[in-house]
């Protein structure tokens, strides 16, 4: 199986809090990868890593074969590594439909109209407020809406943050499948949930982060036959 | 027209213009309170260079355009150590900047020093209103751009413009180098309706005015500043005229007094200013229908 994200050893650090350790991780093509964790995991520090928002200062992180170490953050977007940042963060002075145009920013020159549209139909809601500020959407809404402007930025990997955040259980439902179905079309998915069961039940692997190292990795079957793994983190008995 | 109603409009052309100085960086996220200085650099360079007796002498369709290029350049290298702060310590640094300036120029004997500088040159609402009505269609325009989308983008959350590929810092230097250019465009032209400037006209309070008139406009729109620049131009006029007319003291001589009062209660009862998206939707469209609550 070829890597499409391959996540060497990594770890970052703020000051003298060593919040990401040492960690490796890969995402094939095509596949729903979840990390995991309690509350101050790393899980968010990890992703803002790969994001390239915050630095990490051992190992590598190798996107479609290349070294992207180095690389801005919106370098990284261009390339095709979008994040989808926690707790939505959508632009909310502004309209819906200029939301969606700032996600295909880096795009420079490109009519994204029809692309636009494509998103308008998959989600009427956000259709009939396309001029309406995103302040007014609610947070189903400006959810779906933070993740069709990270698909308008034309990713290969898309990586949520704590996206079940704050949604009730059917929105949860909703979103999961929505995940599934953007996953279908041909996306990678890099999960990052609090809520295990429903990543569990929708990913291909899973890692499960502690204190900033991994301390187990594999596909959801495996990760809910550890017994000890279950109790601690995954709400078993 | 009336020589009282020729002079509010030139006060309301100047106070556009103005506004339009301090709404744009304001769109950006940048609360700027350093208009006077700005006014100051404008109104002077132009002054020296047009006046006959005292300055240079030369055509005032040079020196205006001169002047605002100036203060623009002013505010470009002022902009690296200003856009290190962020909200009310950005606040504090142009206030800082607008005193800097005043004292410079209260000093300056070329100038005139603290007892002014008279302009030689006059120009009617023939060179004003086309310029006030050029800056209010560039506003617009301004707004309407990818450059706009991104000072809004950047208004609304910085980081997360970043990460959509915003060259944030270019942007910000941009929205303020802008936004000084404006206000020496303001200033330029002042001196030539008055024929007469001095430092004591741009004080702190001028500042704090032009800064009212965008945040009680709105930031969202661009309609914000032009609304909000006539408010304060033709409320103070109006309560004086109901005060003649009904013989009401507190309308009249306490105008301003009344004023404050309505300035306190639009800053309760409609914080983002006049003007605010949700607003104009309701002006210009039909209703929307109302949200529920479904992922599509």
């Amino acid at each position: 199986m070829t890597m499409l994200l391959n996540i060497e050893e990594i770890d970052v650090r703020y000051g003298r809090n060593h919040a990401v350790k040492d960690v490796s991780l890969n995402i094939a093509d095509g596949e729903i990868v979840t990390v995991l964790g309690a509350n101050g995991a790393g899980k968010s520090s990890l992703l803002k890593a790969i994001q390239g928002t915050v630095k990490s200062t051992n190992g590598s992180i190798i996107f479609k074969g290349e070294n992207i170490n180095r690389w801005s953050a919106p370098k990284r977007v261009q390339s095709g590594l979008v994040m989808v940042p926690e707790g939505r963060q959508i632009f909310i002075s502004m309209t819906v439909e200029e939301n969606l145009l700032m996600g295909a920013y880096s795009r420079k020159n490109v009519d994204v109209t029809n692309e636009i549209e494509t998103i308008f139909e998959r989600f009427p809601n956000l259709k009939e407020r396309r001029n309406m500020s995103a302040a007014v959407l609610s947070g189903g809404e400006q959810q779906m809406l933070a993740i069709s402007r990270a698909l308008l930025a034309r990713p290969t990997v898309i990586m949520l943050d704590e996206p079940s955040l704050g949604l009730s259980p059917i929105l949860v439902k909703q979103l999961f499948e929505l995940i599934k179905e953007i996953n279908s079309e041909g996306l990678s998915i890099l999960l990052v949930e609090q809520n295990t069961h429903m990543a569990l039940q929708y990913a291909d692997r899973g890692y499960v982060l502690e204190l900033g190292n991994i301390v187990a990795s594999g596909t959801p079957a495996d990760l809910l036959a550890d017994e000890k793994l279950a109790k601690a983190y995954l709400g078993g008995d | 027209m009336s020589a009282y109603m020729t002079g509010i409009i030139i006060i309301l052309c100047l106070n556009i213009i103005i506004a339009y100085s301090v709404f744009l960086p304001a769109a950006a996220g940048q609360l700027n309170l350093g208009a006077a200085g700005f006014m100051i650099i404008g109104a002077y360079t132009d002054a020296y260079l047009s006046s006959a007796d005292e300055g240079l002498g030369l055509p005032i369709l040079l020196t205006i355009p001169i002047a605002a290029l100036f203060t623009g350049l002013v505010g470009f290298l002022m902009s690296f150590p200003i856009l290190r702060t962020k909200g009310v310590y950005m606040i504090l640094a142009t206030f800082a900047f607008a005193e800097i300036v005043a004292g410079i120029v209260l000093n300056m004997e070329i100038v005139g020093g603290a007892s002014g500088f008279p302009v030689t040159t006059h120009a009617e609402l023939e060179v004003l209103l086309p310029i006030t009505v050029g800056v209010i269609v560039f506003g617009f325009y301004l707004i309407s751009t990818r450059f706009g989308l991104s000072m809004r983008s950047i208004h609304d959350d910085e980081n997360v413009s970043l990460l959509f590929g915003v060259n944030t810092h270019l942007v910000k230097v941009g929205a303020f180098t802008i936004g000084a250019f404006l206000g020496g465009l303001a200033g330029a032209l002042y001196g030539h309706q008055f024929d007469y400037i001095e430092v004591q006209n741009w004080g702190i309070l001028f500042s704090i005015y032009v800064l009212l008139y965008v945040l009680i406009g709105g930031t969202q729109t661009p309609w914000g500043p032009l609304v909000g620049a006539m408010f304060f131009t033709f409320i103070p006029e109006i309560l004086r005229a109901l005060g003649d007319a009904t013989g009401i003291e507190l309308l009249g001589e306490l105008r301003f007094a009344a004023f404050g009062v309505i300035i306190v209660g639009m800053m309760v009862l409609r914080p983002e200013g006049i003007m605010t998206r949700t607003f104009l939707e309701l002006l210009f469209r039909k209703p929307m229908p109302k949200s529920d609550i479904s992922l599509g």
